[in-house]
């Protein structure tokens, strides 16, 4: 029960990193992106390659580009370094043109092709067995029972939050936070005013990027095990849907929904009695959650906790210092 | 792609923009065919014409939105034709739209302070760092933005969604918005379209004073009472054309610009 519990607050961890990640994407900037579990998933696979050894080490049962053992925190520094290099190409790639369907699309369309590109190299990344015996941090330097490595892991895990956290937070209450919002609201007008609204997604595109990289480096490392299964294009849908439920443009917001979706509502239904086929109640969850981001949409878009209104101190109340303040709902007035 | 010398030299004194042999289509409909024109320092220039005369057209292949096909724009003796739009912005030119354009899910103080430009506090790297680097900026910012609004007498609106507000608040938020960057040329298209006539006529004392000031304006507008007691001199375009320039009582005396145009009464 102990393990179990800590490994679920591990696994809120680290998508609680992802959410951060994505609402920077999305909730702050309003990027769609839907390609946004490849940032992730290229992170994990950076992680994997730097912390095992050689193919040969393992009998080639695996076969793949790198191994290059290396030792903690690297294949960490890998992944959000991975997560924030890929971000360059998709960017120019869903950027091109400048209407949000248009990003979208091909944002989706790349999330395709990269399962497909995983799947197809065998030498790349395994192909669709993927990679497995990923060492974890610290093996072997603590000779600890599974119960007290999952505490350590927590223990890395948290960390990472706290980062993502400063990251995240840093961003979202400065005046660079405010023009990515500003390009949310009209990209046309940003632009009249003097910034380049391609440069300020492309910024954001890299950092949110590191946030998945970061987070599926550690999901590697977790579970050591990655394939091209763990990651398709659904699994961007998922932390969508608890942005979406949370509260985009809110980092409590993606805390909620972090906790709320991946977790609650899909591991609640691992305990329901089996019922109908194998195989019936996970398909169940990708129906409820698909039925939960709809009804959210329609009836409270902006999520349990809406993002703040920003109401700076009237003057001489100090030094500029802008305190967010929590207003009914997030604000007196809805934006429409 | 830059005019040769000719147009340099062509720039009297005062010119602060010139516009010259400006074309462009959209598929097989020509916008704007050899449009010339130039805009003094200091004045109010108008834009008038009939709708689909290309005065918005104009407006956007200046301020970098619409990519021209011939002809040459500069600003300040300097070309700036092709720059892109935020490049175009940065030389000083900053634009409004024909349909106001704020940042709905953000205050007006909020909309005021992505105005103000150049930001050092701006970048990534500042974002990441202490907020020590850019808070006293911003109180500058803050104090400025909130002075701007005094002079609309629109302090009460400062801390309500830009999104949430009338037609005719929305034109002044943009408006307040552009004059934080402070520029040298503010571009306006139809500045007082959709706006009550009261409104109206507040928005014009603003915009004389700012010209009192020194501040340059080019401003397209279709309420010629407006255009006569604030435009000197204004530019007529009609069909993709620059047909006149001049004083409104020398338009008005003009047989090509009343055909065009004006019609019989020289307003409405």
């Amino acid at each position: 029960m102990v393990y179990y519990l800590s490994g679920l607050a591990i696994l809120l961890g680290i998508n609680l990193i992802a959410i951060w990640g994505l609402d920077l994407h999305f909730g702050l900037t309003g990027i769609n992106s839907f390609a946004y579990i490849v940032f992730q998933a290229v992170g994990g696979y950076a992680a994997a390659l730097t912390a095992l050894k050689p193919p040969a080490a393992y009998g080639s049962f695996e076969t793949y580009v790198g191994g290059f053992n290396l030792p903690f925190p690297l294949p960490l520094v890998a992944a959000a370094a991975a997560g924030a290099l890929i971000a360059v190409p998709i960017g120019l790639i869903a950027m091109r043109r400048l209407r949000a369907d248009y990003q979208a699309m091909a944002m989706l369309v790349l999330s395709l092709i990269a399962t497909g590109l995983a799947n197809a190299q065998t030498k790349l990344v395994n192909g669709p067995a993927g990679l497995a015996l990923i060492p974890q941090p610290f093996a072997g330097v603590f000779t600890l029972s599974r119960d007290g490595y999952n505490w350590i892991f927590l223990g890395l895990t948290a960390v990472c939050c706290v980062l993502a956290w400063w990251v995240a937070r840093g961003i979202s209450r400065s005046p660079y936070g405010r023009l990515l919002r500003a390009v949310r609201d009209s990209e046309s007008a940003v632009s009249a005013l003097g910034r380049n609204p391609n440069a300020l997604r492309m910024s954001v595109l890299i950092t949110g990027g590191a946030l998945a990289g970061l987070s599926g480096g550690l999901l590697v490392e977790y579970v050591t095990a990655w394939g091209p299964s763990s990651w398709l294009y659904p699994e961007t849908f998922l932390f969508l849907t608890a942005l979406i439920v949370g509260g985009r443009g809110n980092l409590a917001g993606g805390a909620l929904g972090a906790f709320l979706v991946p977790i609650l509502i899909v591991e609640a239904t691992r305990h329901l009695p089996a019922f109908g086929y194998p195989g019936l109640i996970d398909s169940l969850d990708w129906v409820a959650i698909g039925a939960i981001l709809l009804a959210f949409l329609w009836f409270r878009p902006k999520g349990l906790l809406p993002e703040r209104k920003r109401v700076f101190r009237p003057a001489g109340g100090g030094p500029g210092a802008a305190r967010p303040r929590a207003g009914l709902a997030g604000g007196r007035v809805e934006s429409p | 792609m830059t005019a040769g010398p000719g147009a340099a030299a062509a720039g009297a004194p005062g010119t602060l923009l010139q516009v010259e042999g400006l074309a462009c289509h959209f598929g097989g409909v020509r916008a704007v065919q050899n449009a010339t024109f130039t805009v003094s320092q200091g004045t109010i220039t108008g834009l008038i014409g009939p709708n689909g005369a290309g005065k918005s057209t104009v407006i956007n292949l200046i301020s970098g939105r619409t990519k021209p096909d011939r002809g040459s724009v500069h600003f300040d003796g300097k070309p700036i034709t092709g720059l892109r739009p935020h490049e175009v912005a940065r030389q000083g030119i900053v634009r409004t739209f024909q349909q106001a354009n704020v940042f709905g899910g953000m205050t007006v103080l909020e909309n005021l302070l992505v105005g103000a430009t150049p930001w050092a506090g701006e970048s990534l790297l500042a974002a990441l760092g202490p907020r020590r680097a850019w808070s006293r900026e911003q109180a500058g910012l803050l104090e400025r933005a909130r002075d701007i609004l005094a002079r609309f007498g629109l302090e009460d609106i400062a801390d309500d969604y830009a999104g949430a507000l009338s037609g005719g608040q929305r034109r002044l938020v943009e408006l307040m918005r552009a004059l934080m960057a402070r520029p040298e040329l503010l571009l306006l298209d139809e500045p007082m379209a959709g706006v009550n006539p009261a409104l109206a006529l507040s928005i014009a004392q603003r915009l004389e004073e700012l010209r009192d000031e020194g501040m340059t304006m080019l401003m397209v507008e279709h309420e010629l009472r407006l255009v006569e007691k604030l435009c000197d001199p204004v530019v007529v375009m009609a069909a993709g054309r620059v047909l006149a320039e001049g004083s409104m009582a020398e338009l008005q005396a003009n047989q090509e610009v009343i055909d065009a145009y004006l019609g019989g009464d020289g307003g409405h």
